[in-house]
């Protein structure tokens, strides 16, 4: 659980992008999409569970995930999100533009300092 | 306010939602608490702990359960909106498919509701913009129109100016009175400007007048008490057309000076465009620029002159204005001997500008109800019609599960698209029409120019394009069988609901004929009113009669200079080959109004009883020019000059008031040592109105004297073409009258054309109405005919079988047709005799139960009900019964 590092917090808007991500492969309900934001996290993230879940409904409001009743594998009733079209298209946008800015901010960090 | 409402919205909607959506909502925060929980657990927690640890990653779980909920409430609310949305889409499309598929009956609906919308949304305007919308003054309602009752007690005089001053000072009922000269002459100020001149009509007004109408300049002042005397500084304030089309809009006009026959006179102001004074007290006439009249003694000396307004004191009611003035006209009558008799009356300025269009206004728009009440009834007949065709269809749809509710929505949605496509189009012709309408100035209707499409006419045409659609769409469906089982066993032939149908759809269509007839009758009437008008002796020939003003642009030192131009033009125009006759006249009939008092000599009359006396002035051989006959006497010559005995020209109805029991001629008309012989007796000539009766007039030699500075209308009788003339009269007048020769020619006809107008206007529309309504009747008889007849095709073709005529065929189904237009016109007549009796007013010449009108309409309706049904009885006729039987 990663006690041992400390958890980052998490940059403003990037759940959203997260949670997109998440949802790319397959349609998962909540809980599952918890459990796979930690997993690749190495639970180095602290998202907060009430925070994915404004985020999912942010999403479904916006109709870049869409979402429906279905059964989960030990049948139990669980609403499951599935990225839409325009859900696709935004995490592309969004996944370019976030390289961008992470490559150029760390590329100033990193660079020797001296006039421009 | 919206904050307030909010909450109990919410309130109310949690209510209708569902309980899922909450439910849905605590499932989910459940379901993911359940399975942290189990997780926990899996890697090593007491259940208790697995538990907290989970509710504490959660966060607020109470919060973010109701942030939860509200969110599912929110999402339903959407899904139910574009569930709706998508339905709606649906029966839209599905509406489309059907409506193309009946392309004819679907471009027929369309056509016959967009022309009603139009009518209807053109004719609201013109009521609204004419009758309802108030004046464009301040507190309109409380403005009142005063007129000087005559003799008779229906001639409206002017007032004279002392008795203005006393009633102004007087009055407890009117807080104020303003008025204006009534007998301004059209383009009677030359305006001079860069070398050239231009007529221009100039009222003159009482130093109050616009700002007792609450009319503010929108440049400059209105007038100064000092430029309200009768010597002061000149002055004028220019209407906002004036301004822009004599003077380029100049924003620095004011403190400028103009030059108006000849005198300088100072630009003090520029009106609104919203002031539109001919629009409401001269209908049809020019008013272009306002000057003070002074409410002095000498004006008053010159008579009846001011047209007067008040205003009614706040709480006063007409009624009891109207008490008082008519005390006060007796009060001042009796108290000053000498002035002329006042009979004062208060009635409003509305009524008095457009009371006598409200009758024939409010009868359009009966007239446009009937007329979409015939659309209606015509596209319910259509849509029972097209029902029953698809009973089955319907049926299976509800056998296969549609909802009741769900068959009346579709065909809601179908009627609806109809007659809100209809409307669309229907709007569009109203805004082209009302525009062409409102441009009309050869209809001297009040505040014509001011008619507009507006918002509440839109409106108004919206509303009933959707009651339209709901009624048509709804009706026939409620009548359709509730068990689809009945539907579907009901098959093809039609049997009870099937009549019971088409005895509905008779109905509609007789009320379609009966409201058809009601129209037919009503415009007969109104066109035979017309005609009669038309008709009407004018007493004179218009025919080849055309008129020129002649009206020089500089003033003349003394009569002579005068005669001798006027002489001159004369013989000139006279020497025109192609001109038979040629005279001139100071004031032509249905152009002006101005009566003398016309005393016999000797007589003494009392007081209000003094005979009057239309006044013209004319050179010789107008009456041959005119063709009004010479009853008696000579016409003028040129030895009745200034020198010789001052001579006059009285017509019949003016010698008979004058001396009843003996000849005219020779006798002499005045009082004191004033006097003119009459030398002659001539035929009575209209002036004021068509319909008006016939009155007294004089006729004044033009060399012993002009009227004023008088300008005259030069007449000539003539069979040559209009551009021929005006080409003929410009070389000829060129080298004494370059100026005049500019004018323009009209025909005579012009003038009576002026004057019937407002009546041909009514007559046209209705007329179109009722054409319409006609068609629309003959449509809707057609179509329920031609359906009898393919619905009973099978019988028909059995009863040819068994040996009947083609005859006998088609003259059955004829039978049926006259029977439905005879139940139709049976209640049309009663309709017509309900309706009609309210519009005697706007009858001349015919009564309300003119038997040509009704009997017409009854001949017209069974000759449209006998084509519209003939088609169809032929069809019939031509039925193979070898086909149609072996077919079943």
């Amino acid at each position: 659980m990663g006690e041992s590092s400390p958890s980052l917090p998490i940059v403003k808007g990037t759940v959203d992008n997260l949670v997109l991500k998440a949802l790319c492969w397959t349609p998962m309900h909540g809980f599952e999409i918890t459990q796979w934001l930690e997993s690749r996290s190495h639970g180095s993230l602290d998202i907060r569970d009430s925070a994915l879940y404004q985020a999912l409904h942010r999403l479904e409001e916006r109709d870049l995930v869409s979402a429906e009743w279905g059964v989960t594998e030990n049948n139990q009733r669980a609403r499951y999100y599935r990225i839409t079209k325009a859900g696709r298209a935004r995490l592309t946008a969004e996944t370019a533009q976030w390289v961008r800015y992470a490559k150029t901010v760390t590329d100033i960090l990193t660079s020797a300092a001296g006039p421009a | 306010m919206s904050a307030e409402i909010r909450p109990g919205i919410r309130r109310l909607l949690r209510f209708i939602t569902p309980r899922s959506a909450a439910r849905d909502a605590d499932d989910e925060i459940r379901l993911h608490l359940e399975l942290r929980t189990r997780q926990l657990i899996a890697e090593g927690m007491s259940p208790a702990a697995a538990r907290q640890e989970a509710e504490r990653r959660f966060g607020e779980v109470d919060e973010e359960r109701r942030a939860f909920r509200s969110a599912a409430r929110h999402r339903e609310r959407r899904t139910r909106w574009r569930d709706w949305l998508d339905a709606t889409r649906s029966d839209v499309r599905y509406a489309f498919r059907t409506l193309r598929r009946d392309a004819g009956f679907t471009a027929f609906a369309i056509a016959i509701v967009a022309l009603g919308i139009a009518a209807s949304a053109t004719v609201f305007s013109l009521v609204d913009g004419v009758v309802l919308r108030p004046m464009p003054f301040r507190d309109p309602s409380r403005l009142v129109w005063i007129p000087n009752r005559g003799d008779n007690g229906k001639d409206e005089w002017r007032l004279q100016v002392s008795h203005f001053r006393d009633v102004a000072a007087r009055s407890q009922s009117l807080s104020d009175l303003a008025g204006y000269f009534a007998y301004y002459s059209i383009g009677d100020a030359v305006l001079m400007q860069h070398g050239e001149s231009r007529r221009l009509t100039r009222v003159p007004i009482t130093c109050n007048f616009l700002p007792f109408l609450g009319v503010t300049p929108r440049l400059g002042r209105s007038f100064s008490a000092d430029e309200c005397l009768e010597n002061g500084p000149s002055a004028t304030v220019l209407t906002d057309r004036t301004w822009r089309e004599q003077f380029g809009a100049d924003e620095h006009i004011v403190g400028k000076a103009i030059t108006l026959n000849d005198r300088a006179v100072t630009v003090i102001g520029v009106l609104p465009p919203s002031f539109d004074f001919a629009g409401v007290f001269t209908p049809g006439t020019p008013a272009d620029l306002f000057v003070p009249y002074a409410l002095s003694d000498n004006n008053s000396r010159g008579g009846n002159s001011l047209a007067t307004i008040g205003r009614l004191r706040r709480g006063v009611s007409i009624d009891r204005a109207d008490a008082e003035l008519v005390a006060l006209g007796k009060q001042l009558t009796e108290e000053f001997p000498q002035r002329n008799t006042l009979r004062l009356h208060a009635v409003s300025l509305e009524a008095h500008v457009n009371g006598h269009f409200r009758p024939a206004l409010l009868m359009l728009a009966f007239a446009v109800g009937a007329v979409m009440l015939i659309v209606a009834l015509n596209l319910a007949s259509l849509q029972f019609a097209r029902i029953t065709a698809r009973s089955r269809e319907l049926a299976v749809r509800v056998a296969l599960g549609a909802s009741r509710g769900r068959v009346i929505r579709q065909t809601l949605t179908e009627s609806l698209v109809l007659s809100c496509t209809g409307a669309l189009l229907g709007i569009a012709i109203a805004v082209v029409a009302t525009s062409y309408v409102s441009h009309l100035r050869t209809f001297d209707i009040p505040l014509l120019s001011r008619v507009t499409v507006n918002i509440a006419a839109l409106a108004a045409a919206a509303v009933v394009a959707v009651v339209t659609g709901v009624v048509v769409g709804v009706v026939p469906v409620l009548q359709s069988p509730t068990d689809p089982n009945d539907a579907l066993k009901d098959g093809t032939r039609g049997a009870t609901r099937g009549r019971r149908h088409a005895r509905i759809r008779s109905a509609l269509v007789v009320s379609e004929i009966a409201l058809a007839f009601v129209l037919v009758v009503a415009s007969s009437l109104l066109l035979r009113s017309f005609v009669r008008v038309l008709d009407v002796d004018l007493g004179f020939r218009p025919e080849h009669l055309a008129k020129l003003r002649v009206d020089p642009a500089t003033g003349f030192k003394n009569l002579a200079s005068a005669t001798l131009y006027y002489d001159d033009v004369l013989r000139r125009v006279r020497a025109i080959p192609g001109v038979t006759a040629a005279s001139l006249n100071d004031m032509l009939p249905f152009t002006g109004d101005r009566s003398w008092a016309m005393p016999a000599e000797g007589q003494t009359y009392q007081r209000g009883n003094m005979p009057e006396g239309f006044v013209r002035v004319i050179a010789t051989d107008y009456f041959r020019t005119m063709g009004i006959p010479m009853r008696a006497g000579r016409d003028f010559a040129d030895t009745d000059t200034p020198g010789s005995t001052p001579v006059v020209i009285i017509n019949e109805s003016m010698a008979h008031t004058l001396w009843p029991d003996r000849s005219a001629i020779g006798r002499r008309i005045g009082q004191h040592n004033d006097f003119v012989t009459v030398i002659g007796v001539v035929g009575d000539v209209r002036h004021g109105a068509l319909e008006s009766p016939f009155t007294g007039e004089v006729y004044y030699a033009m060399h012993q004297g002009l009227v004023g500075d008088a300008r005259f209308d030069l007449i000539v009788r003539t069979a040559l073409p209009p551009g021929q003339l005006a080409t003929a009269a410009r070389s000829a007048l060129a080298p004494v009258a370059g100026d005049v020769a500019k004018n323009a020619w009209t025909p005579l006809q012009d003038a009576i054309d002026q004057v019937a107008s407002p009546r041909r206007f009514v007559v046209v529309l209705l007329g179109g109405f009722a054409s319409f309504a006609l068609l629309l009747a003959a449509l809707g008889i057609y179509a329920l005919i031609s359906y009898g007849v393919t619905q009973r095709r099978q019988e028909i073709g059995i009863r040819i079988a068994l040996g009947a005529s083609s005859a006998d065929v088609s003259g059955s189904i004829m039978r049926g047709t006259i029977a439905l237009s005879a139940a139709g016109m049976l209640l049309g007549v009663i309709g017509a005799m309900v309706v009609v009796p309210a519009m005697s007013g706007l009858l001349f010449g015919v009564t309300w139960a003119d038997p040509a009108s009704f009997v017409g309409a009854i001949g017209l309706l069974v000759v449209v009900a006998a084509v519209a049904g003939l088609v169809p009885a032929r069809r019939a006729a031509r039925v193979d019964p070898s086909v149609v039987l072996r077919d079943g």
